[in-house]
C-alpha cells in the first residue's frame, strides 16, 4: 500500500517536472533542438526543410502541452511529433510534381569540420569523417521508413519498444525493417571502405616515395 | 557455423586465427546484427560478454554508426545555435485566429458600406443639383437684355445653353468678323495701284 502511494507520488512529481519543461519553451528548445534537428534533418535529406519542422515541432509541442502525460521522456514525445511531422512531410512530398530533390542536401564531410578537434588527431578526425559519409551515403538507399527507424536506433539511441511506440508499428516489424536497413548500411560501407584501401594502394603505387595525398582524400 | 569467418571490417587482421579455435561459439553476422539493433540472445549474450574477438568485432561494426552520430551531432548543434527560437505570437491559440480573421472581415465590410454610402451621397447630390439650379436659370434669362460678356459669365456659371446665350455669342463672333474683315481695307479700294502694274509703266 505504502509503495503504491510512494510509486504514485513519484508519478505526480515527475509529470510535475516534466510540465514545467515544457512550460519554458526556450529551455526545451535549448535542451532538445539539436538533436531533434539533426534527426529531422538526416530523415528528410534536407536542411531548410528540417530547420522548418523542427520549429513547427516544438510550437505543436507547446501547444498541445497540456496533453503530455508523461508516459515517456520529453524528449521521446517531442520525437514522435517529429515522426508525425515528417510522415506528413513525405505524404505531402509525393503530390509535390515541383519538388526539388536534395534542394538543400547536407554535405556531412563539411559537417565533420564542426568536430572538435582538440579531442582526436587530425588522421582520426579524418577516418571519422570519411566513415560518416560512407554511412550518410548508405543511408539515402534506404526506404524513408527504414531510414527513420534506422536514425532512431543508431542516432537517437532508442530501444525496440520505444521505437515501436513512437512509429505505431509492432516491435516485431521494427525488428525487420532494422535488420534489412542494418544490412544495407553495413555492406556499403563494407563496399565503401574496400573502395577506399584499394585507392591508397594505387596511390602509394604511383608516388612511392610518399610526397604527395592525404589519407582522407575526396575519392 | 561458419559466417563468423567472414569478417566485417575487422580493425585486427589477425582476428581470423584467433577465431578458428571458438568457431563454434563465436558470433555470427546475423547475431552482430542482432547485437547492434538490441536484440541479441541471452547465450550469444553471455559469449560475447567474455569473448574480446566478438566485443571487437562488435565495437567495429558499430563504428561507422557511432562516427556518423558524432559528427552530425556537432554539425546539428553549431546549426542549431543559429536558428531563432520559435515565436510564439505566430501561432495563436485557434479562437484567436479565428477572432482575428472575424475582426478583419468586420473592417473589411465597414469599408465597403462606408465607401458605397459615400458614394450614393454623390450621386443623390448630382440628382438634385439640376432643381437647385432652376432658380438661378430663370434669373438668367431674365437678364438677357445685359451685355453679351455678362450673359456668357452667367451661362457658364449655370452651365446650361440657352437662347439667350446662343443669341449673344453670335453677335459677338458677328462682330470679330466685322473687325476682321479686310475688304474695305483692300489696295484698291484706297486707290493705289498693284506693284506689277508700276513696274511696267516705268519699263515703257
Amino acid at each position: 500500500m505504502q509503495l503504491a502511494l510512494d510509486g504514485s507520488i513519484a508519478n505526480i512529481q515527475a509529470a510535475e517536472q516534466t510540465g514545467s519543461e515544457l512550460d519554458d519553451i526556450d529551455a526545451l528548445v535549448r535542451t532538445h533542438r539539436p538533436r531533434l534537428l539533426r534527426f529531422v534533418t538526416f530523415s528528410i535529406g534536407d536542411a531548410d526543410l528540417a530547420e522548418s519542422i523542427t520549429q513547427d515541432c516544438f510550437l505543436k509541442a507547446y501547444n498541445s502541452r497540456s496533453s503530455f502525460r508523461g508516459d515517456c521522456s520529453v524528449g521521446t514525445w517531442l520525437t514522435s511529433i517529429a515522426v508525425n511531422l515528417i510522415r506528413d512531410q513525405q505524404r505531402l512530398q509525393k503530390f509535390r510534381f515541383w519538388r526539388q530533390a536534395r534542394a538543400t542536401a547536407i554535405d556531412v564531410t563539411v559537417a565533420a569540420s564542426f568536430l572538435r578537434s582538440h579531442e582526436s588527431s587530425p588522421e582520426s578526425l579524418v577516418l571519422v569523417k570519411e566513415k560518416a559519409a560512407q554511412v550518410q551515403a548508405a543511408l539515402q538507399s534506404l526506404s524513408p521508413h527504414q531510414r527513420t527507424i534506422f536514425l532512431l536506433r543508431f542516432v537517437e539511441e532508442m530501444d525496440l519498444a520505444e521505437i515501436a511506440a513512437i512509429t505505431n508499428i509492432p516491435v516485431n516489424t521494427v525488428k525487420t525493417h532494422l535488420h534489412r536497413g542494418l544490412k544495407s548500411v553495413r555492406s556499403q560501407v563494407r563496399s565503401a571502405q574496400a573502395a577506399s584501401a584499394e585507392n591508397t594502394q594505387s596511390t602509394d603505387k604511383t608516388y612511392p616515395t610518399g610526397q604527395t595525398k592525404t589519407a582522407g582524400g575526396k575519392r | 557455423m561458419n559466417s563468423h569467418l567472414d569478417l566485417y571490417s575487422s580493425p585486427m587482421p589477425h582476428a581470423a586465427a584467433h577465431l578458428a579455435p571458438h568457431a563454434d561459439t563465436h558470433l555470427s553476422e546475423d547475431q552482430i546484427d542482432d547485437q547492434l539493433i538490441g536484440d541479441l540472445a541471452a547465450g550469444p549474450a553471455a559469449h560475447l560478454a567474455g569473448c574480446s574477438v566478438c566485443t571487437d568485432r562488435v565495437a567495429a561494426a558499430a563504428d561507422p554508426m557511432a562516427s556518423f552520430q558524432s559528427v552530425t551531432m556537432a554539425w546539428s548543434e553549431r546549426r542549431s545555435a543559429t536558428l531563432p527560437t520559435p515565436s510564439l505570437s505566430q501561432q495563436k491559440p485557434l479562437w484567436q485566429r479565428h477572432m482575428a480573421w472575424a475582426t478583419a472581415g468586420f473592417a473589411f465590410a465597414i469599408a465597403i458600406a462606408l465607401t458605397n454610402a459615400s458614394h450614393q451621397v454623390v450621386l443623390k447630390t448630382a440628382e438634385l443639383q439640376p432643381t437647385l439650379q432652376q432658380p438661378a436659370l430663370q434669373q438668367s434669362a431674365q437678364q438677357a437684355a445685359l451685355p453679351a460678356t455678362v450673359l456668357t459669365e452667367t451661362a457658364s456659371l449655370t452651365g446650361a445653353p440657352r437662347e439667350a446665350q446662343i443669341a449673344a455669342d453670335n453677335r459677338l463672333l458677328q462682330a470679330i468678323d466685322d473687325d476682321l474683315d479686310t475688304s474695305a481695307d483692300s489696295p484698291a479700294a484706297l486707290g493705289i495701284e498693284p506693284a506689277s502694274d508700276q513696274t511696267t509703266s516705268v519699263q515703257d
